[in-house]
């Protein structure tokens, strides 16, 4: 016997990149960057990438709750300009991702639906200082000028006409994600769930397991009911698809004016599995809106209206006993997000928003009640 | 007079709202929303202060409760015994830090729930969710009434 703990049952990428993160745990605070820093280090970049080209314009992107952007130009020596938008990692965050992985499924699917353009990667932080990926700017909004301050897109209302627009297309696109021919697609960071028709959702449910044993700052008995429920009762997985991890309406960009969506973003969670994780995660409350007393969705449509769209956007039947275990899942997943990871960045201040995540942990009681309501319906049964 | 402690935080809100947020770039985007963010972290601190003491009080007796219920459940499995053990002890446990007894008792539930697992005995463990689900549920809904003023609970946060 080696000695040696075992590996986390999970994507061989994912395992190493969950034991990758413990050695961060005892570094020095998160120092965020300088916008003058990120301008000197992206010159030194494109010197060597696109020598003669000029960056200018860098200015940080606000929004999001995980990465460090900075949106600049790029002048190339024969006059052209470009926007471009770099992402980077803080040392800890609300999700635990990989650029290698972003970079990739944004390059597959580039052409299919729209995505920014990926260009660059840094995947090691060989140039910046933690891993960077670089990829074209899109013009669009993510919620409409009229809606208030919102964090992250929690509880943005598209609102009449928006809302009839943009929905064929929030379906469309999300059809095309889950029928993707990833098969074809060689994605080389993503490793297939094919051993066996419960291994997608197994190591889906030990990664985000090992995050919740990594990260949590409480031991709240109700989710640990929930991660007994969801390991006693995974279900099968015929057909694995892309995920794509958080699609929901401020996750992708759009024409105010047309209605048109110009980008899906945040592809960050993705990864190859059950379509019904993806339907679990946008039908979630919090999401969603509420306007007298109808609750849409990613304020597109009411649950059952957006699980027939589903269906006849993607010719996928969605399973409701499935449906139930994703929303399951989803929740738990949600808490860990905000209770665990974003909380435990912001103690060790590992993150370049502490004061953000310490205001979205105060939605992990919302997971817990919906939790309990969910493992009671079980137990009624 | 001393200062309270609302005019001091009154005061960093004032200079904050009329002096840094004023003078930040139009480019300094996330230094405008962290601003915003801090100003209103300290307003919500400001209204709950006062009850903060009873609210904490309160997750300390609830989660007792909780232990005291699990505790009570008849037939439990021989291989748990070192975990009840330990729950009783967290019971005994002066309240003179709630937050932190309210953890270490969150923490023995924790140990005792993935004890009952290990056992395979499913009644004792579904004796043990139908005490854990209701009150954690119940918990967890002061809880959300307490952070309803943070704006994120669409069921909570209009009322």
């Amino acid at each position: 016997m080696s000695g040696a703990a075992p590996r986390i049952d999970t994507e061989p990428q994912l395992a190493a990149m969950l034991e990758a993160r413990k050695a961060r745990r005892s570094m020095p605070p998160y120092i965020p960057q300088r916008d003058g820093d990120v301008a000197a280090l992206l010159s030194s970049f494109f010197e060597r990438e696109k020598p003669g080209s000029l960056v200018a314009d860098v200015a940080r992107i606000g929004g999001g709750a995980s990465k460090e952007q900075f949106v600049f130009t790029l002048e190339k020596p024969d006059g052209t300009k470009r926007r471009y938008v770099l992402r980077m990692d803080a040392l800890e965050g609300i999700t635990e991702t990989s650029r290698a992985r972003e970079f990739e499924i944004l390059q597959a699917f580039h052409g299919v639906i729209p995505v920014p353009r990926p260009i660059w990667l840094d995947a090691d932080a060989a140039h910046f200082p933690t891993p960077a990926v670089i990829m074209e700017f899109v013009d669009g909004v993510t919620k409409p000028q009229t809606d208030g301050v919102s964090v992250t897109g929690l509880g943005t209302v598209l609102g009449d006409p928006l809302r009839g627009k943009l929905a064929p297309q929030y379906f469309a696109n999300l059809a095309a994600i889950h029928n993707f021919d990833w098969k074809a697609a060689k994605l080389e960071h993503f490793s297939a769930p094919t051993a066996d028709p419960k291994q997608p959702t197994r190591w889906l449910i030990q990664f985000w397991k090992e995050l919740l044993e990594q990260d949590a700052v409480t031991r709240e008995p109700v989710l640990r009911l929930a991660t007994q429920w969801l390991e006693d009762h995974v279900p099968d997985c015929e057909n694995p698809c892309v995920v794509h991890g958080d699609y929901r309406t401020g996750n992708y960009l759009f024409d105010e004016d047309s209605g048109q969506v110009t980008a899906i973003l945040d592809w960050e969670m993705s990864y190859i599995g059950d379509f019904h994780a993806d339907l679990g995660w946008l039908l979630q409350p919090v999401f969603g809106s509420r306007i007298d007393g109808v609750f849409r969705a990613s304020d597109i449509a009411p649950p059952d209206e957006m699980i027939a769209q589903y269906e006849a956007a993607s010719g996928n039947r969605v399973d409701r006993a499935k449906l139930h275990y994703f929303t399951v899942f989803n929740a738990w997943k949600s808490y860990i997000l905000v209770s665990a990871l974003g909380m435990q960045a912001a103690r060790t201040a590992h993150n370049h928003q502490d004061v953000l995540l310490t205001f979205l942990a105060a939605t992990g009681s919302l997971f817990v009640d919906e939790l309990a309501r969910l493992l009671m319906m079980e137990e009624s049964q | 007079m001393n200062p309270s402690v609302d005019d001091r935080l009154n005061s960093v809100l004032r200079a904050l709202e009329t002096v840094v947020l004023p003078a930040l770039p139009e480019s300094a985007s996330l230094a405008q929303e962290q601003v915003m963010l801090a100003m209103g972290q300290i307003q919500i601190i400001q209204a709950q202060r006062d009850a903060t003491p009873g609210y904490e009080q309160g997750e300390l007796d609830d989660i007792r409760s909780m232990a005291q219920a699990l505790l009570a459940v008849e037939n439990a499995p021989a291989s748990c015994s070192s975990q009840l053990a330990a729950l009783r002890h967290v019971l005994d446990l002066p309240a003179d830090d709630p937050r932190g007894v309210a953890e270490d008792t969150r923490g023995a539930i924790d140990e005792l729930l993935v004890a009952a697992r290990q056992t395979g005995e499913d009644a004792y463990r579904a004796q043990l969710a139908k005490i854990v689900l209701p009150l954690g549920q119940e918990r967890a809904r002061k809880d959300r009434e307490w952070f309803a003023i943070m704006g994120f609970d669409i069921d909570l946060s209009a009322q």
